[in-house]
């Protein structure tokens, strides 16, 4: 799970707002682009932020674990969205029968490899907003500059801080059951199934209970009192302004690139 | 006197890089009933979860009842170590305490007949044989922790781990689980326990291992392990106040006293020696 990593660089010390637009920035380039090699920049791009935050490690993690969906959006664009000229089939057509059934079509591939890399694209800017922001950071930032309500910040940071958590009882739980002799054995889907429950209990009930206690020391600690202040306020400081600026330039740039036909290419249907 | 568990050099260090175990070797005849103090972090834990597999070695080797741990798998160890993590919530799932028993004999592939035997004789040793249909959570916390010890015990294991049994619990449940304990080991299990609770093992303890840095400090009989406070002392623990008071006056008590009564004993002794009559009250 993403989790912040304290240390000291460049990006850490943006204020969340600008993480936040970058965030929103990659999301338009993946959204105008669809050339497979643009795309396959804008994440490069987003490496090379994760190491100027020298988070680049967390970063290349989180992707290679997406790598595997991804490989299923492409594998089933391949499949299922044909178009233009036939590469192969699967099935071979010398088969009886089923020869020539799923071609994989030179548009099929193109296509995969765009939607694949796109979806990857949206979703690599997360690691480094996660690992180089502190949540209690983002909240301020989305109550104080954006004018989200506070509670729906305070849910959100909840929630993202709440999953190591559960994902550390989870283990605690597999290793207490394995304990008793808990084993998930062979391909029988319903065996497997049943195998949840020595799992999915306890840590129902232990999320259960953990909710509630935060919700009490929530209360002791005067939750939801009027005239919330902050010990430490954060301001939109030169490096902000910068990197925003030069998104705003980034944005502007690629739109009026994509209407003028670069970074964007027809697939044959 | 037979060994059951023996370790040669165990390293373990967390996918993180902590290095949590470094060079620990120990061996453990049957029947031993041993105390693992230290402080957190000092690697207790990850040490007794090498006995049945939860961890798997970095280096060095495990054999308990002549198995190579590192060739088993954990659900197998389960038979001859059992291990009571020390929140209860963390097993406990089934909807009646009989079936919660039951799960790890069931998990054994074993005869219904076998499981009915096992389940009366686990809950028989904790005291629980009444509360069959009870629903697990609307038991106390010690209750639980009990129940817990006898779905381990249902897999009749030969060694028993228990991690941290008397915290968060008041006096009387963390001595009736000792007590309970103690009785499993005069019934032949060999049983390991982590704790803070030095008046407990002052009390229960044969045996004193003491872990700090990932490595034994000390070990050896409990008497002999508090006998060393200026050592433990080097790891922030202490004996209990009764013995610590009489290593304060060694000249009345020159050896090493675990409790009330012994000091008692020591005391008449002397006076006697001293030629005073004394009548104990």
């Amino acid at each position: 799970m993403m989790e912040y990593v304290p240390r000291r660089s460049l990006i850490h010390d943006l204020h969340p707002v600008t993480k936040l637009a970058w965030s929103l920035t990659v999301l338009i380039l993946a959204l105008v682009f669809n050339n497979p090699w643009y795309l396959a920049a804008v994440i490069l791009s987003v490496v090379l932020v994760g190491l100027m935050g020298k988070v680049v490690k967390e970063t290349l993690v989180y992707l290679g674990a997406m790598l595997l969906v991804s490989a299923f959006v492409f594998l089933f664009q391949v499949l299922f969205r044909p178009g233009g000229q036939v590469l192969f089939t699967v099935f071979p057509s010398s088969w009886p029968m089923v020869g020539g059934w799923l071609p994989v079509t030179e548009g099929g591939v193109l296509y995969g490899f765009a939607m694949s890399l796109r979806m990857l694209c949206i979703i690599s800017a997360f690691p480094v907003i996660l690992t180089t922001t502190q949540p209690r950071d983002l909240v301020m930032a989305m109550v104080d500059t954006l004018h989200v309500p506070y509670d729906y910040a305070f849910m959100f940071t909840t929630a993202l801080r709440f999953m190591p958590i559960v994902m550390a009882e989870v283990s605690t739980i597999s290793q207490a059951q394995r304990s008793r002799a808990y084993a998930v054995e062979g391909w029988n889907p319903i065996r497997k199934l049943q195998a949840f429950g020595p799992i999915a209990m306890p840590i129902v009930f232990i999320a259960i209970e953990k909710a509630d206690r935060l919700g009490l020391c929530m209360d002791l600690r005067g939750y939801g009192a009027k005239g919330r202040t902050y010990l430490r306020m954060l301001k939109l400081r030169f490096p902000d302004w910068a990197a925003l600026a030069l998104m705003a330039i980034v944005i502007i740039g690629s739109i009026v690139a994509a209407t003028q036909g670069y970074g964007w290419i027809v697939i044959p249907q | 006197m037979e060994p059951i568990i023996e370790v040669r050099d165990l390293h373990h260090r967390y996918p993180n890089g902590f290095h949590a175990l470094r060079g620990v070797s120990l061996t453990v005849d049957r029947g031993e009933f041993i105390a693992i103090i230290g402080q957190n972090g000092s690697g207790k834990t990850t040490f007794v979860k090498h006995l049945n597999g939860l961890l798997r070695a970095t280096a060095g080797t495990v054999y308990v009842n002549g198995q190579d741990v590192s060739k088993r798998k954990v659900s197998e160890m389960a038979r001859v170590v059992g291990y009571c993590f020390q929140n209860p919530d963390h097993q406990i799932f089934c909807d009646t305490v009989y079936n919660e028993v039951a799960y790890g004999p069931r998990n054994l592939h074993l005869s219904q007949a076998e499981i009915d035997e096992r389940v009366v004789e686990a809950l028989g040793a904790v005291g629980m044989l009444h509360l069959q249909p009870s629903m697990p959570r609307d038991l106390s916390k010690g209750q639980r922790q009990r129940l817990a010890v006898a779905s381990v015990l249902s897999m009749r294991p030969e060694v028993l781990i228990v991690d941290e049994p008397t915290t968060g619990q008041d006096y009387r449940d963390g001595l009736e689980m000792l007590n309970l304990v103690q009785r499993l080991n005069q019934a032949g299990h060999t049983v390991l326990f982590i704790t803070h609770d030095m008046p407990m093992v002052a009390r229960f303890a044969q045996r004193v291992i003491v872990f700090r840095d990932g490595q034994i400090l000390l070990d050896g009989a409990t008497r002999q392990v508090f006998g060393q406070a200026d050592t433990l002392r080097t790891t922030f623990l202490a004996p209990p106040q009764i013995t610590s008071l009489a290593q304060a006056l060694p000249e009345f008590f020159p050896d090493t006293v675990l409790s009330v009564a012994e000091m008692v004993d020591q005391t008449l002794d002397t006076l006697q020696k001293r030629g005073k009559e004394v009548r104990p009250s």
